[in-house]
C-alpha cells in the first residue's frame, strides 16, 4: 500500500473540485428557479407540431409570441399530445411540456429583438419544424417604433377569417393529421382567377393551407397562406393576385398533407 | 506511512471543502431577490466559470498523458539506453 | 492457442457449439457486423445533415427511423455483445476453468441476439431509442414499435442470462488456488457489470411490457389520457439505462487494464484502487439516473440529490485514469495498435467525463439538455472511449483468435483516422449544442450562424471515422486468411506474457 498517499491526495483534489462545481451550480439554480411573485403568466401549449400561447389578458397567439422587455414572465407549459420541450436557446429557457402536467419556468427578457422558439424533445414527424418566433418588444419609445416594424414584417400574412359569401369549398377531412390518410378534399382544386376559396377544417386538430411544396421550399407561403385554422373553423384564400397556373400547397403543421391549386 | 498520518492528511485535504460549501450557502442567502436575476447571464457566467476550471484540469490531465506517452515510449533515448544496459 | 479460423471446421460445428471460444467468436462477429450496420446508418444521418433540407431521406420519418435503429444497434448489438464476446473468450482463461459455468445457457443467451436484432431491423421503429411515451404509445406507427419492444425484450433477457453465467463462472468456478483479490481486473469489470445488469435490466423489461399493453390500449400506465404518467416511464427507463452506461463503460476500463500494463512493460500501479473503483462505480451508478430528466419539471430537492449522485461517480472514474497514467509512468511503452487505441480512449474519456459534469451542473442542463451537446457528449464516451478501446481489443485478441497477426501499419492508419474523425464529429457537436441545435432533427435552418459549417465539419469527420473502420474490416478479413503467423507466446514482441492457453477441452 505504498501508493496510498498519492492516491488519497489525488482523490481529495478531485472531490474538492467536484464540491466546488456542485456548490456553484446549486447556488445558481436556486437563483434562477425562484419565480418572482409579480411575474405575468403566459400559458404555453405544445402540440404536434406547433406552439400556442395564451396571455394573461386572454390574447391568443399561434406560432409567435410577443413579450415586453424588462417584464418578468412565468411560462406555464402544457402539452396536448406527446412530450414537447419549450426552448428559447438565446435566453437559455428550456422546459418540457408534458401532457397531464403543468411545468413552470420564468424569465425576464433583457434584450429586444426577434428570437427563435423551438422544440427540443423528440415528438415525431414534424419535430424539426416545430418552431415559433419570439418578439421581445423594447420599452423605450423610439425603440418601440423599431420593434413595431419588426413585428409587422414577421408574419407572412395575417390570418383571413372567413367573411361574406362562401367561395369554392376546400375541406380538410377528419383524420387528415394521420400520415397517409386522405387530407384535402378535393386534392386538386380548380378555380377561376378572382374566385374565393373557403377552407373548412373538419378535423379535430389545427391545419393550414400554405402555398409551396413543403417547409424546405424556399418560396413557401409566398403566394397564399391561411395561417392556422383551428378545428371547426374556416378561412378564405383570395386568388385575385394569383396568375393562372398551378400552385402546390401543404399544411405547415403536418407537411405530408399536400394538394394542388389550379388557377385558370 | 502510518494510518494515523493518513487520517490527518485527509482531514487537511477536506477542510477547504467545508469553507467552500459554507461560503456558497452564505452567498445564496445574501442574494435573496432584490432585483430580478437574468437567467441567461447567470447560467452562462456559471458555464464560463466551469469551463475555465475544466480547461485548466484538462490541460493538466491531457498534458500528463501526452508527456508520459512521449517520455516513456520505447524509442525515447533514455529508454534505449536502459535496454542496452539491460536494466 | 485457439485457432478458430485457422483450422478449417465446418460452419455448423461453430454455430451449434457450446464451447466458450466458439460462442465468443460468434458474439464478436455479430457485434462487429452490428457496428458496421449501425455505422452505415450514422453515416447516412450525417450525410443528410450535411445540407439543410432533405436530400437523401424521403421524409423526416425515415430520418427518425434511422437514428432510432442506429442507437439501438450500437448499444444493444455492438457494445453489450462485444463485451460478452471478449468475456466469453477470456473469463474461463482468467478464472482457470474449462468453460463457462453453463455452456448451454451461454449458447441460448447468444442465439437470442440475432432474433432480437432481426426484430429491431425488420421493424425499423421511429420511437427514438428511448421510446418515450406518450409518443411511443399513441403516435408511433406499428408494427415497428411492437417489434422494437419485443426485440429489446429478447435482448434484455439475453444479457441477463449472460450475466448470470458470468457471475457463477467467476464466483463458483474459479480455480481454488486463485483468490478473488488475485483475479485480473478485466474479470472484476465483467463481474461488476454482470451484477449491475441483473439489478438494472429487469426494471426496463417490466416497463417494456407496460409500454406494450399501453399500446394495445388495455392499460394506461404511461398514457395521460388514461390517468397514467409519462414521467414514470422515464424514471423506470433511466433507472436501467444510467447504470447501463457503466455497463457499456466498465468492460472497456477492464480491457484498458489488460492492455496498458502489458504494453508499458510494467506491473499495474494499484490493483486495490482498481477493484475499489469498480465496486464503487457499480454502486454509485444507481444513484444518478434522474439527471437525464432535469427538464421534466423535477423539484429543486430532487435535482440536487441527483446532481450529487452524479458527481459522486466522478472520483471513482478518475481513480481509473490516475491508475493508467501512473502505470505508464516510468514504463517502456510499445505503441502497438491496441495501445494507441487505449491511450486515445483515455484522452477522450477525460473529455467526455468533463462534459458529463457540465451536464449535471443543474442550471447548465438548460443549455445542454436534448441539444447536440448531449449527442456529442455521449458519443464521445461510447464511440471515443468505449468503441475505440473495444477496437484496440479486437486487434489485441486477433492473434489469440486467428493465430495470425493483423497488418500493423493499416491498424495505425485506422487509429489516426478514427481518432481525428471522432474529435471532428463530436467536439463540433458539443459546439453545435451550445449554439442551440436540438438533437433528432431531420432538417435545420442553415441561416442560423454557425450551424451550417459545424454540421458540415461533423459530417466530414463522420465519414473519415467511417472510412477508418472500412480499413479495419479489410485488414481483419485479409489478415485472418493470409496474415503472417503470430508468435503464440508473445505476438506483440513486448516481452510480456500473452494469454497462455492451449485448448484442452474438445469442442462439445
Amino acid at each position: 500500500m505504498g501508493h496510498a498517499t498519492i492516491e488519497w491526495v489525488y482523490v481529495g483534489v478531485v472531490i474538492a473540485l467536484l464540491t466546488w462545481v456542485g456548490a456553484e451550480s446549486w447556488n445558481v439554480e436556486r437563483l434562477v428557479e425562484h419565480v418572482p411573485a409579480e411575474a405575468e403568466t403566459i400559458k404555453v401549449i405544445g402540440q404536434q407540431w406547433f406552439w400556442t400561447f395564451e396571455h394573461e389578458d386572454g390574447k391568443k397567439e399561434t406560432g409567435q409570441l410577443h413579450v415586453k422587455q424588462g417584464v418578468p414572465y412565468k411560462f406555464e407549459l402544457v402539452s396536448k399530445d406527446v412530450i414537447h420541450d419549450f426552448n428559447v436557446p438565446d435566453y437559455t429557457i428550456l422546459m418540457d411540456a408534458v401532457p397531464g402536467r403543468v411545468n413552470v419556468v420564468w424569465n425576464l427578457f433583457d434584450q429586444p429583438g426577434e428570437f427563435r422558439i423551438q422544440c427540443r424533445e423528440y415528438c415525431g414527424f414534424g419535430h424539426s419544424t416545430m418552431k415559433a418566433k419570439l418578439f421581445v418588444e423594447p420599452q423605450t419609445a423610439e425603440a418601440a417604433a423599431e420593434g413595431q416594424n419588426a413585428t409587422a414584417q414577421a408574419p407572412a400574412q395575417a390570418p383571413v377569417q372567413s367573411a361574406g359569401p362562401p367561395g369554392m369549398p376546400l375541406t380538410i377531412l377528419e383524420g387528415a393529421s394521420v400520415q397517409g390518410s386522405p387530407d384535402f378534399d378535393p386534392d386538386t382544386i380548380t378555380v377561376k382567377k378572382g374566385d374565393k376559396i373557403t377552407v373548412t377544417n373538419k378535423d379535430t386538430l389545427p391545419h393550414t393551407v400554405t402555398s409551396g411544396t413543403g417547409p424546405t421550399d424556399p418560396n413557401n407561403a409566398k403566394q397564399f397562406d391561411t395561417s392556422i385554422i383551428e378545428a371547426g373553423a374556416t378561412a378564405d384564400i383570395q386568388t385575385t393576385n394569383l396568375n393562372p397556373g398551378q400552385y402546390p400547397f401543404y399544411c405547415t403543421v403536418h407537411p405530408y398533407m399536400t394538394g394542388k391549386l389550379i388557377v385558370q | 506511512m502510518s494510518p494515523r498520518s493518513n487520517i490527518w492528511l485527509i482531514l487537511l485535504l477536506f477542510s477547504p471543502l467545508v469553507v467552500i460549501v459554507l461560503s456558497s450557502f452564505d452567498n445564496v442567502f445574501a442574494q435573496e431577490s432584490e432585483e430580478f436575476v437574468i437567467r441567461r447571464v447567470e447560467i452562462w457566467a456559471l458555464f464560463y466559470r466551469l469551463m475555465v476550471a475544466a480547461f485548466v484540469v484538462g490541460a493538466v490531465v491531457q498534458g500528463a498523458i501526452v508527456y508520459v506517452c512521449w517520455r516513456f515510449r520505447e524509442s525515447h533515448k533514455k529508454n534505449r539506453l536502459r535496454e542496452i544496459e539491460g536494466v | 492457442m485457439v485457432l478458430e479460423v485457422k483450422q478449417p471446421r465446418p460452419m455448423w460445428e461453430i454455430l451449434f457449439s457450446t464451447h466458450h471460444t466458439d460462442i465468443g467468436l460468434l458474439y464478436m462477429i455479430t457485434s462487429i457486423t452490428a457496428l458496421m450496420m449501425g455505422g452505415a446508418l450514422a453515416l447516412a444521418l450525417r450525410a443528410e445533415l450535411f445540407l439543410p433540407g432533405l436530400q437523401i431521406m424521403p421524409d423526416p420519418t425515415s430520418f427518425n427511423r434511422f437514428f432510432t435503429v442506429h442507437g439501438t444497434t450500437m448499444l444493444f448489438l455492438w457494445a453489450i455483445p462485444f463485451a460478452a464476446g471478449v468475456g466469453n473468450y477470456l473469463i474461463p482463461l482468467m478464472v482457470r476453468y474449462k468453460d463457462m459455468a453453463w455452456p448451454k445457457l451461454n449458447a441460448v443467451a447468444f442465439w437470442m441476439i440475432p432474433v432480437g436484432a432481426a426484430l429491431v431491423w425488420l421493424g425499423f421503429s421511429d420511437t427514438g431509442w428511448t421510446a418515450y411515451p406518450p409518443y411511443s404509445i399513441i403516435r408511433a406507427p406499428g408494427p415497428a414499435a411492437e417489434m422494437w419492444i419485443f426485440g429489446l425484450k429478447i435482448l434484455g433477457i439475453s444479457s441477463i442470462l449472460g450475466s448470470i453465467n458470468f457471475i457463477v463462472t467467476i464466483l463458483k468456478c474459479r480455480h481454488p488456488d486463485l483468490s478473488i483479490m488475485k483475479m485480473s481486473l478485466f474479470a472484476w469489470s465483467i463481474l461488476s457489470i454482470s451484477f449491475m445488469t441483473i439489478v438494472a435490466v429487469p426494471t426496463f423489461a417490466a416497463s417494456l411490457i407496460m409500454l406494450y399493453t399501453d399500446r394495445l390500449g388495455i392499460s394506461g400506465f404511461f398514457n395521460p389520457a388514461m390517468g397514467g404518467d409519462p414521467i414514470a416511464y422515464q424514471h423506470l427507463f433511466w433507472f436501467t439505462f444510467h447504470p447501463e452506461v457503466y455497463i457499456f463503460l466498465l468492460p472497456a476500463v477492464g480491457m484498458l487494464y489488460e492492455i496498458i500494463p502489458k504494453f508499458s512493460r510494467k506491473p499495474l500501479f494499484s490493483y486495490q484502487s482498481g477493484v475499489a473503483a469498480f465496486v464503487l462505480l457499480a454502486l454509485i451508478g444507481f444513484a444518478s439516473w434522474a439527471h437525464h430528466m432535469f427538464a421534466t419539471g423535477m423539484s429543486f430537492t430532487e435535482k440536487t440529490v441527483f446532481m450529487v449522485g452524479t458527481l459522486a461517480a466522478v472520483p471513482a472514474s478518475s481513480m481509473h485514469v490516475f491508475n493508467w497514467i501512473a502505470t505508464m509512468w516510468g514504463g517502456r511503452i510499445k505503441f502497438g495498435a491496441p495501445m494507441l487505441f487505449g491511450v486515445g480512449g483515455i484522452m477522450l474519456f477525460f473529455a467526455s467525463g468533463a462534459g458529463g459534469v457540465v451536464n449535471t451542473a443543474l442550471p447548465l442542463d438548460f443549455i445542454t439538455h436534448d441539444s447536440y451537446w448531449v449527442v456529442g457528449h455521449f458519443h464521445l464516451i461510447l464511440m471515443g472511449t468505449v468503441s475505440l478501446t473495444f477496437t484496440g481489443f479486437i486487434y489485441y485478441l486477433f492473434p489469440l483468435i486467428t493465430g495470425r497477426m493483423y497488418n500493423e501499419r493499416a491498424a495505425q492508419v485506422h487509429f489516426v483516422l478514427a481518432f481525428v474523425g471522432v474529435i471532428f464529429v463530436f467536439m463540433t457537436q458539443h459546439l453545435l449544442g451550445l449554439h442551440g441545435m436540438p438533437r433528432r432533427i431531420a432538417d435545420y435552418d442553415g441561416t442560423i450562424p454557425g450551424w451550417l459549417i459545424m454540421n458540415q465539419i461533423a459530417t466530414i469527420g463522420a465519414w473519415v471515422a467511417g472510412l477508418s473502420y472500412v480499413i479495419m474490416l479489410v485488414n481483419l478479413i485479409k489478415s485472418a486468411g493470409s496474415g503472417k503467423e503470430a508468435d503464440v507466446k508473445d505476438p506483440f514482441q513486448i516481452g510480456e506474457e500473452y494469454y497462455d492457453y492451449t485448448r484442452r477441452e474438445p469442442h462439445h
